[in-house]
């Protein structure tokens, strides 16, 4: 993976017709304990190219680099996981993390979907 | 691909951790005849259609016990996980339900339109004639998490039991046969310790399982390590992002596109496109979906999805409506050569999106993930007929290989590598693979995987 330019054509939100990831995360009725056990599994210690990879990949914005290292010139840097955030859609089991099970009952409740 | 790959950092987990033997005392599992991990298309047409051949069986029923199916399912309800776009082919619903009213049917409407477009950031542009994978005439506009309640409310009906809220977190094998799954413990803390309302799970032991947890399968993927069935590709996914929306102005087409805001560099590899699907007269659905073997880690589908429906093409269609649903979830796009190299062990079968059943260039999964749940369910009753104690269940697997699943998957098996990627091939590679059924270019092209 590369640090590329994808992510500059992405446009702020206007609540109408586009919205961020905690808006929609919102929308999909997600209803997991904040304290629950975190069911993700990955390395929360990596190159920052992987960060980013997890970042911008997860829809539901689990995946956060703290915003000092994200200024930062280091190589590698921390993966903070809001695991509540979760809708178990899997892409972390696609690029090098691993999904697990929360506690039943947790996740999104689609109705529509 | 040039840079780090993610999976170079792999993460804290061993499959061997969620297989295992039974743990509880013999006098506290639960026992029931057929147990079905997760309430899909798959598990839920196996559930329905074991419940109807029983109807002939009375000497086999009585000895399943009291409860002859369980489905577990780790969502509120049934439904409530699933997600897709979805173009439903009718043949699985019919054979299912041969009875059943097509009013009755949890669908929108039947597909009469279709319409495929190659965007620009300005312009939409219509591909004609259209690639022949994309056609859905005959096809039924559906939602999988309503096609998920319809499917428990008929399978309860009948007698199933439905585990919601349940999570299948451990494989249960004695001696490598499969005995049934664990449920997963309530009631931890952060760091995994009891509180107050603690309940710990439970061993259910079963004649039959049957994995049908769909895409990216926590115990299924686990099973694939420990039975060696990983397929000749390794497994890749896609990523749906889908939201449904409210309109003033009902859509009279299904319409797929392809390009914008996708970019066209090789070197981003960002294969994919977007569905739009009418719902009625007052709703349509709207989704992204992309490969996940794209090279810029700053590619967000989420984002992306939010970019598309600025296009003035799309904007028009949304315009005056009111966004209320939001989903995502992966797509299992390996294809024929990534469904697992058996698919069943004994005691045990894996069925739909969990063994990787999508054909991925005409954008279908639900009907062959119902079709095998009910291979399965034909499996597993001739079998407990013969000998309730029978784990062998090969049968199934040779169901699948003679059926049109196989044979559908088989044809389509080269059409995502040559792009290398994506149900939105487009283009004329994938429609001369349609046109000559994959004769053509033939053989097996490599896959990389996706990380």
């Amino acid at each position: 993976m590369d640090l590329g330019k994808a992510g500059d054509m992405y446009i702020k939100a206007d609540n109408e017709l586009t919205f961020n990831k905690l808006d929609s995360v919102f929308l999909s009725g997600n209803a997991t304990r904040d304290d629950a056990p975190n069911h993700v599994r990955i390395q929360t210690r990596v190159p920052k190219e992987v960060a980013q990879t997890w970042v911008s990949m997860c829809p539901a914005q689990v995946y956060e680099i703290p915003e000092d290292q994200l200024e930062s010139q280091q190589a590698e840097v921390d993966v903070h996981v809001t695991a509540s955030n979760c809708v178990q859609c899997g892409a972390i089991t696609a690029k090098g993390g691993r999904l697990t099970l929360p506690e039943g009952g947790d996740g999104p409740l689609y109705q529509e979907t | 691909m040039s840079g780090i790959a993610p999976s170079e950092f792999p993460p804290p987990f061993e499959s061997a951790d969620v297989i295992g033997p039974p743990t509880d005392a013999e006098d506290e599992r639960i026992e029931v005849g057929v147990a079905i991990v997760g309430g899909g298309p798959a598990g839920l047409a196996c559930a329905n259609k074991v419940m109807q051949l029983l109807e002939n069986e009375p000497e086999l029923t009585e000895k399943l016990g009291e409860v002859p199916v369980a489905v577990i399912e780790k969502g509120k309800v049934a439904g409530a996980h699933l997600l897709s776009g979805a173009n439903m082919k009718p043949s699985a619903m019919e054979e299912l339900f041969p009875d059943l009213p097509k009013e009755e049917w949890p669908v929108y409407q039947e597909v009469t339109k279709d319409a495929v477009y190659m965007l620009t950031s300005k312009a939409a542009l219509p591909l004609k004639p259209m690639p022949p994978n994309f056609k859905n005439h005959g096809n039924y506009v559906t939602s999988v998490s309503k096609l998920g309640r319809f499917l428990s409310d008929k399978a309860e009906e009948a007698g199933v039991y439905i585990l919601s809220e349940t999570a299948a977190t451990k494989l249960l094998v004695e001696d490598r046969v499969v005995k049934g799954v664990r449920s997963g413990d309530r009631g931890r803390g952060k760091d995994g310790e009891e509180l107050g309302n603690f309940e710990p799970g439970s061993d259910v032991i079963a004649k039959a399982t049957v994995l049908a947890e769909g895409t990216v399968g926590h115990l299924t993927y686990a099973a694939y390590d420990y039975f060696d069935l990983h397929g000749a590709d390794p497994m890749r996914w896609e990523l749906g992002v889908k939201e449904v929306w409210e309109v003033k102005e009902p859509l009279d087409r299904v319409i797929h596109t392809m390009g914008w805001p996708l970019r066209k560099s090789p070197r981003f590899n960002e294969f994919g496109g977007s569905f739009i699907y009418p719902m009625g007269e007052d709703k349509l659905c709207i989704g992204l979906v992309a490969g996940l073997d794209y090279t810029d880690a700053t590619f967000s589908v989420h984002d992306a999805l939010q970019l598309l429906k600025t296009h003035p093409f799309i904007k028009k269609l949304l315009d005056g409506g009111k966004r209320v649903a939001w989903g995502a979830k992966t797509i299992p796009s390996g294809g024929y050569f990534a469904m697992p190299k058996r698919l069943a062990v004994p005691g045990m079968m894996i069925a739909g999106d969990a063994a990787s059943m999508v054909n991925v260039p005409t954008l279908k999964g639900v009907h062959y993930a119902m079709h095998a749940g009910m291979y399965a369910a034909e499996t597993i009753v001739e079998s407990l007929k013969q000998d309730l104690d029978a784990v062998n269940f090969e049968a199934y697997d040779e169901k699948i290989r003679k059926s049109a699943i196989e044979k559908d998957l088989y044809e389509s098996r080269n059409m995502r590598q040559p792009f290398s990627k994506g149900f939105f091939v487009g283009g004329a590679l994938a429609s001369a693979m349609t046109v000559t059924k994959g004769n053509f270019p033939g053989g097996h092209w490599k896959q990389e995987h996706d990380s």
